[in-house]
């Protein structure tokens, strides 16, 4: 497993990982791309996230 | 015993309620059925049958001193053992829960035992409700009954073996990208995803928060019905439950499709993806049986599956990452190789994308709402393929992508798989019908109408119908 994979691991904090576990997060990583290069990135300004926040108040 | 085997929810309940089916004889021969056969499927990861038998104790007195609850009274059911019921571990199929005894039952749960039924056991599922069919966790993968050597589909695995192997007739499922959906196709049964928010996720193990969804699992579309009834409502303790009017969900379903507008999402299985011939025929049918039926057939489009697939996948997995990571992090030996690859796929998924997959998800969800604009129901393939063999890695891999589920847990329309046919080799096939937002009766109505027309449901796997 190259040495790019293991530091890529160790930065998102995945420092147990053996080399079986680096290809894996190669290989899902790599399929990620794929779904992210699908994605649109020119949304209109007004385009809203699906989540709303709501505020909440206990004190009735 | 077979004939109590398949019986369906609402066969059992006239005759309990008409005291002509005893519940503790009919959840005796359903566990002597469990003990007899599932070591071939493996449905269920723990069976409860002293709870089950004091249930049915319960039942039948309550039964004979004129208490009768409802359709569900003294009737066996089963739950995905994501799904909290207190006392007993909810494992997710994994290691790293094999420990985790819930304090309080899941308000699904509840409204179950409150309904009078009689809790047989936890099920098989996908580790976590992702990573399967696996053979490296501690327990073995669930096998379908209509061929134990292929796939059962995935997540809710062991509903659907349970379901078509008849060891139940009710079951709970849920269903983040298509995972009561995916089981009911290759099981030949019956799935409702209903409408997101509809069903409580509280108690349930989270895979992605925004696309999770419980739901009813069944052999017919009246008793999906029925268990969809008991199950649906608000529950301020979920943030997600919608606070929406529940609708008689049995009140349409014998009233047929004449005058219904039946849009086709022909692009999803011929063209964006190319379906299996003999599932494309099958689909094709159920549109020419619908049309015989009176129904309006309208071809609609939506945006290409391949957006709604890319979308949801980079919300699935960025959700699951943030609730697995500590685990990824400590203790990755621990998930079997399946799960592990499939929730590493959120890890280098950067804010911004999530972000911005949750603005496109808004988009794809308002194009689909313009699509269903002048239509009652939808109808779509679900799996493109039958099953294919639980040993075959490539086949299985390619399930993620040739499969038609994922846009309705990006829009959060009720989604309704029921069976449709059978392949040449004897595996079952299978049409997903599609309605608005809350408008689930609808979908019911169609599913009823094409079960009354068809025979589909009332064929059970040859080895176990004798």
């Amino acid at each position: 497993m190259s040495e790019d994979w293991r530091r890529t691991a160790n930065e998102l904090g995945l420092e147990r990982l053996t080399d079986e576990h680096l290809a894996q997060l190669q290989r899902a990583t790599e399929g990620m791309r794929r779904h992210l290069q699908r994605m649109p990135r020119d949304l209109p300004l007004s385009a809203e996230p699906a989540h709303i926040f709501r505020a909440k108040d206990d004190s009735q | 015993m077979s004939e109590l085997a398949y019986l369906t929810i609402v066969e059992a309940a006239a005759l309990i309620r008409a005291r002509k089916l005893s519940p503790v004889e009919y959840t005796r021969a359903l566990l002597e059925r469990i003990e007899r056969y599932d070591s071939r499927f493996n449905a269920f990861i723990k069976v409860t049958p002293e709870t089950a038998l004091a249930a049915a104790k319960m039942a039948e007195g309550e039964i004979a001193a004129g208490r009768w609850r409802g359709p569900l009274h003294g009737v066996p059911f089963a739950l995905k053992d994501i799904i909290d019921v207190a006392g007993v571990a909810t494992t997710a199929h994994s290691k790293i829960l094999a420990d985790n005894i819930a304090a309080s039952d899941a308000p699904v749960t509840a409204r179950l035992l409150a309904a009078g039924g009689v809790p047989l056991g936890k099920l098989s599922t996908h580790e976590f409700a992702i990573g399967g069919p696996s053979f490296d966790l501690p327990w073995p993968p669930a096998r379908n009954p209509w061929n134990p050597a292929h796939f059962t589909g995935g997540s809710s695995s062991g509903s659907g073996a349970g379901l078509a192997a008849g060891f139940f007739p009710a079951a709970l499922g849920t269903d983040t990208g298509g995972s009561i959906r995916n089981p009911a196709s290759l099981c030949g049964i019956t799935g409702m995803k209903a409408t997101y928010g509809r069903v409580s996720r509280r108690g349930v193990a989270p895979l992605a928060f925004s696309m999770d969804h419980i739901g009813p699992m069944t052999r017919t579309v009246r008793d999906n019905a029925l268990l969809l009834q008991i199950l649906a409502g608000h529950d301020p303790g979920d943030p997600a439950s919608a606070d929406e009017p529940v609708a008689d969900y049995s009140a349409d379903l014998g009233r047929g499709v004449k005058g219904l507008r039946i849009g086709v999402i022909r692009h999803f299985y011929n063209g964006d993806v190319s379906a299996d011939p003999e599932q494309i025929a099958a689909l094709e049918a159920a549109v020419k049986l619908f049309a015989e039926l009176g129904a309006e057939i309208r071809e609609i489009r939506l945006p290409p599956l391949q957006d709604f697939s890319a979308c949801g996948q980079i919300m699935l997995a960025a959700e699951a990452y943030a609730v697995h990571a500590r685990w990824l992090k400590e203790r990755p030996q621990d998930y079997g190789a399946r799960a592990r690859e499939r929730l590493l796929a959120g890890a280098a998924i950067g804010a911004a994308d999530f972000i911005q997959a949750t603005r496109w998800r808004l988009q794809l969800r308002d194009a689909a709402a313009a699509a269903f604009r002048d239509i009652d129901v939808a109808v779509t393939a679900s799996s493109m393929d039958p099953a294919c063999r639980i040993d075959d890695a490539e086949a299985l891999l390619s399930t993620y992508w040739r499969q038609a589920r994922m846009p309705f847990n990006v829009t959060g329309q009720p989604a309704l798989v029921i069976p449709a046919g059978f392949s040449g080799s004897g595996l079952p096939l299978s049409i997903q019908l599609v309605g608005h937002p809350f408008a689930e009766a609808m979908v019911y109505r169609a599913g009823a109408a094409y079960e009354d027309a068809t025979d589909w449901t009332r064929q059970h796997p040859p080895a176990l119908a004798a």
